[in-house]
């Protein structure tokens, strides 16, 4: 666990300082294209996109090993790294503001179905299956297709198709049942024991008996849970991306990043390689977490994961 | 690159060969080319299918190559390399007719013993059947339905479903006769014959059949299967025997496929090691091209296109309602940027206008660059940021949201990300959005869909003005929600119609006068500014090792099926 933790605050701290690379160390502006651009490397004057010699084709710039380029440039000439840092600010965001949202709303509708039982439990419960029964990614990338052109109009506002919220909003909705369907099954567990009974006994409102009693109860479910769904999220995003349904450019994703670098893989593999590498190391490093915490709170047991 | 216009100049004209938009090479020219064999089968790789193998719903350069070669029209353009690729031959006709009454009147006659490759014969009444279709299928064709002048046509723009063109097309089965009355002399109305939404089908045909169901046939090979985003079969049409040499020559393989869904990438790849012949994208990646010229020139052939390419600018959504928006964005484009990002010098160069050079009434114009010549007779030479952030400044849209549409496959998107960044850069919130080809033409022209600005372009398949200028700028060129609309930025302006309206009539009596008129309105287009013309492309046509020779029309297309192999 605690190798996952470090793995996982390097890939956050390396995100977060993207803007201070771009900016102090790799003189450039991420998102800007730049295909006329051209820089000193070894003393000479080169071009970011090198022209072939028939005058028919351009290459991005390979690796240059120095603080401009490091890692070469992208079909549009811009900093292939400094992208991949940029990249994982907005994979990371989504992932935990996704699983954030998913965890808030899971935790109140699964203490709500399993405090309250009944006909309420039996529609909610329904609806879950119905999201439960669509594979995750169909789901997934079935919502994004639809909100691609107009986003999401709510009224007076409006979630723009280019706007991070959608992608985040609907990761957090089809994993909204892997959470709850637990949390409820745990609710109702608790509702069930004698000190829940007691405090109902004693005249204890259905508030004081839903946050004081059940909430203190079921929240080491979601805490074992929330880095499975972190990671799940982070796949979801980079899946939606890839498609180009998910994070709009220019801003960029992981996800997107692999998407980009496809048609360069012959040539500068590493614009494909190097975010794809991000995922694995990240998602690696939330497993250990995940496991970790399981281990902590829920010895031996096994969580059913999405699909 | 998308939708390919036909069309005549002065009748005179119209059965000589054009002289424009020569073709040139590298590597394997066609004077260098070997001499194959009958046979085989050739194998062509595209990041996406055809939209459609219905003539009626054909609508990208794709779908219309492949339908040259199974279907046919009273006319076409000779199936040929080179400049003879743009000259006009009879094709189910046995004659190009002179025109009576005025330029108003057409009469066929068919060429007997035709048949479909379901065995049916050909018969006049069948013409009529075929563009009545365009009408009842919702096809987006603009050759015959808005822009029109066939006596009948007018009314089926109103009434689709229930069109009737039993007043301008007359058939005579018994004589093999098809007698066409037009509302008014349409100078280029032979060529728009030779377009694929023309071609002949059976009246047995499903007004809207399923998009894989294979059509009858006419042409040398027929539809063997379609598994859409999978792959293509055509075979030999068993029926076919060749009528002329220049309108339909027998192919060469015995069958062709198709593979759809390669990436950019894959496709270069395997034309370097010969699993695959050709290629059915617009381009190959940018990064690619370099290598393909220098380590197999002589599978490489650079060909001028006589095409344009541009973003279209809807001025009639903001911020591209604004002139001065529209004007800023030309003059903060750098061109020679987007001519990178296409493949480099030799792949295309930067251009300002809608005509392309060696065209008939082309002459250089460009008033939105650094440092314009006198009147701005003059190339681009550098985009002015100074002037744009002038313009941009007086205008109440300034940061508003755009999106800027492209195809999926590189390099398109790689130049749509361009102008999202130079937007950006111009204090706008950009974004680029991205479809699959055989789905970007028909969302894009749909004007329900409300595109601010997407990346497009025309072929003009024959060097005449009017090619570029009538379907895509004339106010009738735009159809609300249809999508065949393929004036995308809903430019309309009745003093320019006017005036198109007076050189397509000049066309007629004296071909210089209309040229003359022509540049002037490309000028007052371009000044409007309805766009940003990026560049002119040349056409990169790669062969894998195993073909001898490739032929490759100056009216802006590979015909595959005369590519013979080894």
């Amino acid at each position: 666990m605690l190798a996952g933790l470090v793995v996982l605050a390097l890939v956050v701290a390396l995100s977060l300082a993207a803007p201070l690379y771009a900016h102090w160390i790799a003189h450039t502006d991420a998102f800007a294209p730049n295909p006329n651009g051209t820089i000193v490397v070894h003393g000479q004057r080169v071009s970011v996109l090198q022209p072939g010699a028939t005058g028919l084709g351009e290459t991005p710039i390979g690796p240059t090993w120095t603080s401009r380029y490091l890692l070469g440039a992208d079909g549009q000439g811009r900093d292939a790294f400094a992208r991949v840092l940029y990249g994982g600010r907005i994979s990371l965001t989504i992932g935990f503001l996704a699983a954030g949202i998913t965890c808030l709303i899971a935790l109140a509708l699964g203490l709500a179905m399993g405090f309250f039982r009944g006909w309420f439990d039996a529609i909610l419960a329904r609806v879950l299956d119905l999201v439960w029964a669509f594979p995750v990614y169909l789901l997934a990338i079935a919502l994004a297709s639809a909100t691609l052109a107009h986003g999401i109009p709510l009224g007076p506002l409006t979630i723009d198709s280019s706007s991070i919220l959608l992608p985040t909003l609907i990761i957090a909705l089809v994993s909204i049942p892997y959470v709850a369907r637990p949390v409820r099954a745990e609710a109702m567990a608790v509702r069930s024991s004698e000190f829940v009974e007691a405090a109902t006994a004693s005249g204890a409102s259905t508030w004081r008996l839903i946050v004081g009693e059940l909430l203190p109860n079921v929240l080491d479910v979601v805490l074992v849970l929330a880095p499975f769904i972190v990671a799940s999220n982070i796949i979801y995003e980079s899946t939606l991306s890839y498609l180009s349904i998910g994070v709009q450019p220019p801003q960029a994703s992981w996800g997107s990043l692999v998407s980009d670098g496809q048609d360069l893989l012959y040539t500068r593999p590493l614009v494909s390689i190097l975010p794809g590498v991000m995922i694995v190391l990240t998602l690696m490093a939330l497993y250990l977490v995940g496991d970790g915490v399981r281990d902590a709170l829920k010895p031996g047991q096994r969580e059913e994961l999405p699909r | 690159m998308r939708h390919w216009l036909w069309r005549a100049g002065a009748l005179v004209a119209i059965a000589a060969t054009v002289t424009a938009c020569g073709s040139s090479s590298t590597g394997g020219g066609t004077q260098t080319q070997a001499q194959g064999h009958r046979g085989g089968t050739l194998v062509g790789e595209a990041t996406d299918g055809p939209d459609s193998l219905d003539p009626a719903q054909a609508n990208i350069n794709l779908s219309q190559a492949f339908l040259r070669m199974t279907n046919d029209g009273l006319t076409a353009l000779q199936k040929a390399d080179g400049k003879a690729g743009t000259t006009l031959v009879a094709d189910l006709a046995t004659t190009l007719p002179t025109p009576t009454d005025g330029g108003r009147t057409y009469v066929f006659q068919l060429r007997k013993g035709i048949r479909y490759s379901t065995g049916a014969p050909v018969r006049a009444s069948d013409v009529r059947f075929s563009l009545e279709r365009l009408w009842k299928s919702g096809s987006p064709d603009i050759f015959f339905r808005g822009t029109g002048s066939i006596v009948g046509s007018a009314a089926c723009d109103k009434q689709p479903t229930s069109c009737d063109l039993s007043k301008g097309i007359v058939a005579d089965d018994a004589a093999g006769t098809v007698t066409f009355h037009l509302t008014a002399p349409q100078s280029d109305f032979l060529l728009r014959l030779a377009s694929t939404f023309a071609s002949v089908l059976p009246p047995s045909t499903a007004v809207k059949p399923p998009a894989t169901e294979p059509l009858p046939s006419t042409g040398p090979y027929v539809l063997a299967s379609f598994v859409p985003h999978r792959q293509v079969t055509w075979v030999r049409n068993p029926k076919f025997r060749q009528w002329s040499a220049q309108a339909q020559p027998d192919g060469s393989p015995d069958k062709i496929v198709l593979r759809l869904g390669v990436t950019g990438e894959a496709i270069a790849t395997d034309l370097e090691h010969g699993s695959a012949d050709f290629y059915g994208n617009d381009s190959l990646p940018a990064d690619r091209l370099g290598e393909l010229a220098t380590r197999y020139a002589k599978q490489v052939r650079v060909v001028p296109t006589p095409a344009t390419y541009w973003f279209d600018l809807n001025t009639a959504i903001p911020p591209f309602s604004d002139p001065n928006v529209r004007r800023a964005l030309n003059f903060a484009t750098d061109r020679a940027a987007i001519v990178k990002l296409w493949g480099g010098p030799a792949a295309a160069h930067a251009s300002c206008q809608i005509l392309p050079p060696n065209f008939p009434a082309y002459e250089e114009y460009c008033p939105y660059t650094a440092n314009p010549a006198p009147d701005g007779n003059g190339p681009w030479s550098a985009p002015d940021m100074a002037q744009a952030r002038a313009l941009i400044a007086k205008s109440r849209f300034r940061g508003t949201s755009v999106k800027v549409w492209a195809e999926q496959a590189d390099p398109q998107r790689q130049v749509a990300l361009y102008m999202v960044g130079l937007l950006n850069q111009l204090g706008f919130k950009a974004s680029v959005k991205t479809l699959s080809t055989s789905a970007y033409y028909g969302y894009i022209d749909n004007s329900s869909h409300k595109i601010q600005a997407d990346f497009s372009g025309w072929t003009g398949s024959y060097p005449a003005a009017s090619n570029f200028m009538v379907t895509n700028f004339k106010c009738s060129a735009f159809i609300p929600n249809d999508p065949g609309s393929y004036n995308l930025g809903e430019y309309c302006d009745h003093g320019v119609d006017a005036q198109m309206a007076q050189a397509q009539k000049l066309e007629l009596t004296d071909q210089q006068a209309a040229n003359a008129l022509w540049t002037k309105i490309d000028r007052e287009i371009t000044d409007a500014a309805p766009f940003v013309i990026a560049f002119n492309p040349n056409n990169i046509v790669v062969s894998s090792s195993r073909v001898a020779r490739t032929v490759y029309s100056s009216a802006g297309y590979s015909l595959w099926y005369l590519w013979q192999l080894r």
